[in-house]
């Protein structure tokens, strides 16, 4: 008898106390991570789009490879002499700033530009001004890459992959449409940028993103100068409407402490792989702005300090491309691409805070006469120092005359990321190495 | 002074005794109860309580004498029945011995701390006891079962002091997930892997501890493994990799205080190095000797200017030292001012370079001395241990207790690489009332480590090491007077490895408690109830910091972090023992466990500070801030029920069902089942008594073991911002005074299923003649599946993964321990035992579309889990092979190879062929471990001989040795000779084409067999990187890391128990053990046993890790 009472006992013990309270104790409120959030105001995410765009774009895997390959500066050691002198970028290489490029800058602007939507237009423009340029830095190092049907999640897990052509009018559009958002009345937002404004590249000066959609449009479109068929009265007229002085340049800042230092700082400082390159430094011999590219380290104080910015485009890219522009449409206006030209230098100068007023004199349009295509491309090589444009305009032109590693050629393009190899096989392209030409290198 | 103290503690109570001890003198002859066997020689006698003891002679006499209160005395001898006979007051006792035919009433302890006889199980379990492990005297209780343990494979990370070690049961059972087991001491799980919040698993950073470290070994009474499944179930979803229960020392009912105090000293050597060339001096010879440039200008020998104004002053690719000689006149070199920011050249060569510059013999202002040749690996030091425990033990009839103290202070054999632990443990048992029962214990630890950085890191010890030329003295001097770096390089690229170790710090501690208290309450005689909870709480700390001028942190670094860890887990259970009519045995054991892991963690770290050498967070205008949370609860309901046919048939289930927090609401809940079966098959009739084959069992079982996923993987979540690439440190937030956040590239999923293991094992085991020779044997088949892990997928979806159930596993293999006494006689026993075990661990499927999956690594190599391989491989870039004879391809294209441009290297070599692929596999084939012990009245001597047999691990360091031209294999150089393979290279559009005649025409496929003789040389090895492993194919740095090695040699002596008669001593034993005194490996790296990434999944890389040791233990136990 009392044997099977404590039996009983015991079993109701066991169940009674722990079923009872099982159900508060598997509460599935634990399993959130208190750590992050499951969805953030649009603001927020602002700041750290911006930031990685600058890092990335402005870092080694994108400036500093490209920089190295038409000569800004040479790989001299480790992985930088592999990638930069041998030519050697192997898809693994690539892969960090592919997953920077997608799942980080590309994907958060989306849902950025979803997050402002109708409420918020000039937002949402900036956003569509921010995706076009990274869209456009992508396509002119892969070409062919997925749009219309990335950043779709559990979606769509096999994006397939655009056409260059296609990307191309994309950025048109999503600049077109930037534009038309940017300059919507806005006047229900009292800071359309976010509060005390998030916005760390123009602090939320509508007019300055405006003018830099512009500048971003007539880039894009002069990119297609091999392709026929070019407006450029257009292009001349997005320069005109474009950014209009050093002061209003399209750039990321970056702060003075190691931990928001500009990325080819930290290169410079923690690697130091890379030297001076000799074909840059003939090619800018006696120019008053080399102290600003090369310094006691590799770079010099412009892009090499810990703050220097990140520039994404500029009033002197734009004059140039004016330049380039009055050059190439039908009747060439040389007199006006001489004026474009010679602004672009004088406001180079100024932009790297050097004076010498008879250099200028002497290498502007006054002392060396009409202005070429060549010289126009050559002049704006030095000038946008370790930026893209030099490898694309190298890659469009053919200029300036490079001195390639021996028995190789400048590639033309990057390889496609590992991750994309294996995991959207079906999608890549194939038949890519790193010299075969994008769609907009030759000509139709 | 801590052993000091603990010396003055031993001798206040040596004093004490000494009054106490009175004792009589028994004596006795000991004989077997089997007709004509008479007297049995070696058999041991033990005061019960005491560890007094003594052995029967020859003629089977034996003496010993017995304290005062002593009441019985115990007589132990292998093959017979153990004996505990009341002294009643007698002096003369004689002993007839049973037979103990099944030698298998050893019981052992099981699932949940059940007790079961061994013959019962259904399933492999195998034991450690404290003589096995005692001796070994590692810091972390994990080495100590290394080679000791069938299926058992343990690595340790590095020889760094406080280093982790990776331990895995019968292969792996999860792909990206913890594979290590579940330990679980004196029935509470604990917290045993690699530190929360500190990043193991990392290629660069400091070597970690894991948490099985902070345990004493000498506070450790066994070990059991659990290996199958079946074995485990019962534990639920964290003991699907196997459990090591440890069972701590307990003091005994009706004994007098005993006191045991152990000290040890060890010393710690290198036991490998790297091979180095020592012929060639720093440079290259596109630039000039040595580490020097020329004022004027000259050139000598292999002196060139420098080009791309870069000198080479990075590579050990300079002249031959027989060419050169030394100069100290200030006035032949200019001072390099950005190199050595050291402007007076005289001061200089006399502070910093004694023995003045290198220049040419030829120089005229060489001093004609022959150049020194440095030896980096002096860097090293002999380590010192020092190990002191002291424990008290005892009990009155109804109350026993266990006290223990113990201190250990390690320095490594890396200068200012130290690690010290301290251990207080306190436990008692007592009986309440006649039915109820309780006991307590609790432990405190203390662990403090000075790390020291490693791996592929530009602070790392080794890496700086080895890459620096022979002609370069790194101990002359780490640091000039303006705070710079003395570095080879001129300060750039890497740290001076003194300058590391004296700059560059990472201390942490950790304080951790382990308590637990339980209840036992015997309702009947068949019935009881048992409560037991417990708590593992320990916080970790740590300060890492990098002076300035430091390469990894130029402008100096300060982390510090701080975390909080606690787990509870409390036990309810009901057992029923009783028999059912004559034949039938039944068990029973229902219960209930509740489980929460609970983790927080906070830091700052500031990059970049302001006042040197002041390494606080306050000293930066850029702090980080950062909050790590973990937590998991699990409640689940067990039971397990055995039945029992006449001690011959035994048949056992067990089922739980769990709910955890980890996995989707509504979707939390699991059960699983496992069976077994045991035949002991010497209980029939007609083997029963058999003199051949004492004792035969077979057994079988089946289990279904689940898993569940980690925390927080149900949802994507947005979390803090921050920006890198793979060159640099890269930035976080705040930002230019903004937070930010954006979308994790991870997507979560909330239809995820809990992993699922079936385990299925037979096995059986066999005694032959008396139990001289045992043998266990298991056979295992592991399938796994739908394993939780997080898929790659297009970073083009916006995602760069997604957590999901995906993969499938098997594992295979045997496990085999065997054990003899090939010799007895009375004064001399030779032991034999042997394990081996081929586990063999195969990926089946991954996610649809995915191949593999990265576990750990670089960009190239890899180890990664591939579908369809063994788990594990390593992955990197190949040579180019000809796919149908897979010959080598060498480059024919002679137009490469033009005289007047550096660094071609490439015709006449073997070239890249760009495409990754499986190298091999970590998993060895097999591991044995051979254990003889010879006994001799009383000394011991115990060598154990650990064996792996194949695996393959990347010597990194070693490619990229030879790329800085310092590796020995540098040293054929100037040697040329025709590569093997097949002339050939890749066309435009990347496939294998070979020249035609005329050296123009490419014809399809590869060519004649090569026939181009070639060094290799700088031009191969370092201009072009194709021969080096740093920047060319990873594939020859791919080396069998399969060895036999003398893991342990012990000799100890005890001492007579009758010559410390007349002393409070009961027993003393001396030893001297000697840890990996021998080894030979095919391997040519530091040590074949060795992982850059410590315990986690990557196993397999070896690039600049620390190097293994070799250690010396001197050690005294002694009791009172």
């Amino acid at each position: 008898m009392k044997k099977r009472y404590l039996i009983k006992l015991g079993v109701i013990l066991l169940l009674a106390v722990f079923i009872g309270s099982c159900k508060k104790w598997i509460n599935p409120t634990i399993n959130q991570d208190p750590d992050s959030v499951v969805d953030v105001p649009y603001n927020l995410m602002l700041p750290s789009i911006e930031a990685n765009m600058g890092y990335i774009i402005g870092g080694m895997d994108y400036r500093g490879v490209t920089g190295m390959w038409v000569q800004y500066v040479s790989g001299q050691a480790r992985q930088a002499a592999t990638q930069g002198k041998n030519y050697n970028l192997t898809e693994a290489d690539v892969d960090n700033l592919w997953n920077s490029i997608y799942d980080g800058c590309m994907m958060n602007l989306t849902i950025f530009i979803t997050k402002t939507g109708d409420a918020n237009p000039q937002a949402r423009g900036a956003g569509k001004v921010l995706l076009a340029y990274t869209l456009g830095s992508a396509t002119d190092v892969w070409g062919d890459i997925p749009y219309s049907e990335a950043f779709l999640g559990n979606t769509n897990l096999k994006p397939k992959y655009d056409s260059q052509q296609s990307i191309y009018t994309v950025i048109n559009t999503l600049l077109s449409d930037g534009i038309t958002d940017l300059s919507t009345d806005n006047s229900a937002n009292a800071v359309p940028l976010g509060s005390s404004s998030n916005d760390l590249i123009y602090n939320g000066n509508i007019p300055k993103w405006i003018a830099a959609a512009h500048s971003l449009r007539a880039r894009y479109a002069i990119h297609l100068s091999n392709k026929g068929g070019v407006d450029y009265s257009a292009i001349l007229a997005d320069c005109a409407a474009g950014i209009s002085s050093n002061g209003n340049d399209f750039q990321m800042p970056f702060g003075t402490t190691e931990s928001n230092a500009n990325p080819i700082y930290e290169f410079d400082v923690q690697r130091t792989d890379v030297a001076q390159s000799a074909t840059f430094t003939a090619f800018a011999a006696g120019d008053p702005r080399l102290a600003a590219f090369q310094g006691t380290k590799n770079f010099g104080p412009f892009y090499g300090s810990i703050n220097s910015p990140v520039p994404f485009i500029s009033y002197v890219e734009t004059r140039f491309i004016e330049a380039e522009a009055q050059l190439r449409q039908s009747s060439p206006a040389q007199a006006a691409a001489n004026a474009a030209y010679d602004a672009a230098v004088t406001a180079s100068l100024a932009k790297f805070s050097v004076t010498d007023a008879t250099w200028l004199t002497n290498n502007t349009s006054g002392v060396l006469g009409n202005r070429n295509i060549q010289n126009i491309i050559e002049a704006k090589y030095v000038a946008l120092f370790m930026q893209e444009e030099g490898f694309t305009d190298f890659r469009r032109t053919g200029f300036p005359v490079l001195d390639p590693t021996a028995g190789s050629a400048v590639p033309s393009r990057y390889p496609y990321a590992t991750s994309e190899r294996l995991y959207n096989s079906a999608n890549v392209p194939t038949g890519i190495t790193v010299n075969t030409p994008l769609w907009w290198m030759s000509g139709k | 002074m801590k052993k000091l103290i603990l010396l003055i503690v031993l001798f206040v109570f040596v004093s004490g005794f000494t009054l106490m001890a009175q004792t009589i003198l028994v004596t006795g002859t000991v004989t077997s109860s089997v007709q004509g066997e008479g007297p049995i020689p070696g058999v041991t006698i033990t005061v019960k309580g005491t560890t007094l003891g003594a052995l029967t002679d020859v003629n089977g006499k034996y003496s010993i004498s017995v304290p005062a209160g002593a009441t019985t005395l115990v007589f132990s001898y292998i093959g017979m029945k153990t004996q505990e006979v009341a002294i009643g007051g007698r002096s003369v006792i004689t002993v007839a011995m049973e037979s103990n035919v099944v030698g298998l009433n050893e019981v052992v302890v099981t699932a949940l701390g059940i007790k079961r006889e061994s013959k019962a199980l259904g399933y492999s379990v195998q034991s450690v006891s404290t003589d096995q492990i005692a001796n070994s005297n590692n810091t972390n209780i994990i080495n100590s079962i290394s080679g000791k343990v069938a299926g058992v494979s343990v690595t340790p990370s590095s020889g760094a002091a406080g280093g982790s070690t990776f331990i895995e049961i019968r292969g792996s059972t999860s792909l990206t997930g913890n594979n290590q087991p579940l330990f679980v001491v004196d029935g509470i799980p604990i917290q045993t892997g690699g530190d929360v919040g500190a990043a193991n698993g990392d290629v660069a950073g400091v070597s970690y501890s894991d948490r099985a470290i902070d345990l004493n070994p000498d506070d450790i009474a066994s070990m059991t493994v659990l290996k199958g499944g079946a074995a485990t179930a019962l534990y639920g979803l964290r003991a699907s990799n196997g459990v090591i229960l440890i069972t701590t020392k307990k003091g005994s009912n009706n004994t007098k205080m005993k006191i045991d105090f152990h000290t040890s000293v060890t010393f710690d050597q290198i036991s490998q190095t790297q091979k180095r060339q020592n012929a060639y001096a720093q440079g290259s010879s596109e630039g000039y000797v040595g580490y020097l440039e020329f004022a004027n200008g000259q050139k000598y020998n292999h002196v060139a200017s420098p080009a791309d104004g870069q000198p080479y002053r990075n590579v050990s690719w300079g002249a031959r030292l027989d060419t050169c000689s030394y100069t100290k006149d200030p006035t032949w070199v200019a001072p390099d001012a950005n190199v050595y920011n050291y402007l007076n050249m005289a001061d200089y060569l006399a502070k910093w370079d004694a023995n003045g510059r290198i220049v040419s013999k030829n120089d005229p202002k060489a001093d004609g001395l022959p150049v020194n040749v440095y030896n980096p690996y002096d860097f090293f030091q002999t380590g010192v241990t020092y190990n002191n425990s002291l424990s008290l033990s005892g009990g009155s009839e109804t109350t026993s207790y266990f006290v223990s103290v113990s201190n250990q202070k390690q320095n490594g054999i890396i200068p200012n690489n130290t690690f010290g632990k301290t251990t207080f443990k306190l436990s008692g048992d007592t009986k309440l009332t006649k039915r109820l029962s309780s006991s307590a214990s609790m432990s405190f630890m203390n662990d403090e480590g000075d790390r020291i950085q490693q791996g592929s890191n530009v602070s790392g010890v080794m890496l700086g090491l080895v890459r620096t030329p022979p002609t370069f003295d790194n101990a002359a001097g780490y640091i000039f007077p303006n705070g710079t770096q003395r570095t080879y390089r001129g300060g750039g690229g890497y740290d001076n490895p003194y300058w590391t170790a004296n700059k560059n710090i990472y201390k942490d501690d950790v304080n951790r408690m382990i308590g637990n208290l339980s209840f036992l309450y015997e309702a009947t005689n068949w019935l009881s109830f048992s409560y037991r909870a417990g708590i593992d709480w320990f916080t970790r700390g740590s300060k890492n910091y990098f002076a300035q001028h430091s390469n990894a942190y130029p402008a100096g670094y300060v982390a510090v972090y701080r975390d909080l860890n606690q787990d509870i887990n409390s036990d309810l259970i009901m057992s029923i023992k009783k028999s059912l009519g004559q034949s039938f045995f039944f068990t029973g054991t229902l219960g209930n466990n509740v489980y929460r892991s609970f983790s927080n963690s906070a830091s700052g770290t500031a990059n970049g500070i302001d006042i040197p050498d002041f390494y606080n967070l306050r000293n930066s205008s850029s702090v980080t801030p950062s909050e790590t949370t973990y937590e998991k609860r699990t409640a689940a309901f067990f039971g397990d029920l055995g039945i029992s046919y006449k001690d011959m048939i035994f048949l056992n289930g067990t089922g739980r069902e769990e709910w955890s927090t980890t996995m989707p609401a509504g979707k939390n809940k699991f059960f699983y089942p496992s069976v077994s079966a045991g035949f002991v098959f010497t209980e029939l009739p007609f083997l029963k008594g058999n003199n051949v084959i004492s004792f035969g069992k077979l057994r079988g079982s089946y289990a279904i073991v689940a898993n569940d996923a980690g925390a927080y993987n149900t949802t994507t979540y947005y979390s803090k911002a921050s920006a890198g690439d793979g060159w640099t440190n890269g930035i976080t937030f705040p930002f230019l005074g903004k937070t930010g956040f954006a979308l994790n590239t991870g997507m979560g999923n909330n239809l995820l299923k809990p992993e699922q293991m079936k385990s299925f094992e037979v096995g059986g085991e066999l005694h032959f003649f008396m139990n001289r020779l045992s043998v266990d044997i298991a056979y295992f088949n592991n399938q796994n599946s739908d394993l939780l892990l997080s898929v790659p997928i297009a970073p083009s979806t916006g995602f760069s993964s997604k957590y999901t159930n995906a993969g499938t596993m098997k594992t295979t293999g045997m496990d085999l321990l065997v054990n003899a006494t090939i010799i007895k006689s009375s004064s001399f026993k030779w032991d034999l035992t042997l394990n081996f075990s081929n586990p063999k661990s195969i990926v089946k499927t991954l996610a649809p579309g995915v191949e593999s999956i990265f576990l750990g690594g670089f960009t190239d190599p890899q180890v990664r889990a591939v579908a369809g391989q063994p788990y594990r491989s390593i992955y990197g870039v190949m040579k180019l092979k000809d796919p149908t004879t897979g010959q080598l391809i060498i480059n024919d294209q002679s137009e490469l190879d033009d005289p007047n441009v550096f660094g071609p290297g490439v015709y006449g070599y073997p070239q890249d062929s760009k495409n990754v692929g499986n190298m091999g596999s970590v998993q060895p084939d097999w591991r044995m471990g051979i254990t003889n012990t010879f006994s001799f009245k009383g000394f011991s001597l115990t060598a154990l001989i650990d064996i792996k047999h194949g695996g393959k691990m990347w010597n990194g360091t070693n490619g990229a040795m030879v790329y800085f031209g310092t590796s020995a294999v540098t040293l054929d150089r100037e040697v040329s000779y025709v590569h093997k393979g097949l002339l050939g290279h890749l066309d435009a559009s990347g496939n294998i084409v070979h020249y035609a005649a005329d050296g123009v025409t490419e014809l399809p496929g590869p060519g004649a067999a090569n026939t181009i003789s070639k060094p290799d040389d700088e031009n191969y090895c370092y201009w072009n990187g194709q021969g080096s492993g740093f920047s060319g194919a990873s594939e020859p740095y791919i080396e069998d890391s399969g060895f036999t090695r003398l893991r342990e040699l012990t000799l100890s002596y005890t001492v007579k128990p009758e010559w410390l008669r007349s002393t409070p001593i009961k027993n003393l034993d001396v030893y001297f053990t000697g840890r990996n005194l021998w080894l030979k490996t095919k391997y040519s790296g530091i040590d074949p046993e060795t992982s850059l990434l410590g315990a986690s999944n990557g196993q397999g890389i070896d690039y600049f890790n620390m190097p293994g040791t070799r250690a010396y233990t001197f050690g005294l136990r002694i009791g009172f």
